[in-house]
């Protein structure tokens, strides 16, 4: 099969596209908070799975020359995507800093201990994902894994 | 009969030497090994690899989490 960078990337947006739209339903069903939280969900459906996509092309670029396990390339996605998200929610007041907690979207308020465990959760997710799953859709698709 | 015969047969023979000569004569080795192909499909058929117990503790935490804490999902679902 030809176009190994075409395929990476169609292996790579696959996850996030389905996880990113169930969440949007979801949090249509349970969380109707408006339009700023449908807004503030735009730009990470518009990044993340594009992001996992060059990430996949760029596992398939490294892969022959390093054969780097894919959960490790995939865990180090976060630390690329997170401050971005971050950077864009601050700098439009969709994240605020609070005295005790970072408060979301106005009315999620999470303590700022969370933060401490968070990233370990994020890592270790990504981790996962793409070890078994983005490695399934390569290995379907006759990319390294 | 026996001139005709042999008129035939020397056509025959004409006809075969003038094809062998139009057709150069077939290369009847493989043009490559296909023992890996084979190795590769017996490979691909093998049973799926099993999960390490790390992942499994893993794949528990992360769950443990959501479950207890869940705004962690918050994180996620808005930072990754």
């Amino acid at each position: 099969m030809n176009h190994p960078y075409l395929r990476a990337y169609m292996a790579g947006i696959t996850v996030p596209t389905v996880f990113l739209l169930v969440l949007f339903c979801l949090v249509q069903i349970f969380r109707p908070a408006g339009p700023q939280m449908e807004w503030a969900l735009v730009f990470p459906l518009a990044i993340v799975p594009n992001a996992f996509g060059l990430w996949n092309m760029l596992y398939a670029r490294l892969h022959p020359r390093w054969h780097h396990p894919i959960g490790l390339h995939g865990a180090a996605l976060p630390f690329l995507i997170a401050p971005i998200i971050y950077g864009f929610g601050m700098a439009h007041g969709l994240v605020e800093m609070g005295d005790h907690a970072v408060r979301y979207f106005g009315f999620i308020t999470v303590p700022y201990w969370y933060l401490i465990f968070a990233p370990f959760i994020g890592i270790t997710a990504y981790y996962l994902i793409w070890k078994y799953v983005v490695g399934f859709l390569n290995r379907v698709l006759e990319l390294p894994s | 009969m026996k001139t005709g015969n042999h008129h035939e047969h020397t056509e025959d023979e004409d006809v075969q030497s003038a094809l062998q000569k139009a057709f150069p004569p077939v290369n009847s080795e493989l043009r490559r090994d296909l023992w890996p192909s084979t190795l590769r499909r017996l490979e691909d058929e093998a049973p799926a690899e099993r999960v390490p117990w790390y992942d499994w503790a893993l794949a528990g935490c992360v769950v443990l989490a959501f479950l207890f804490f869940p705004k962690f999902l918050v994180l996620f679902g808005y930072h990754l």
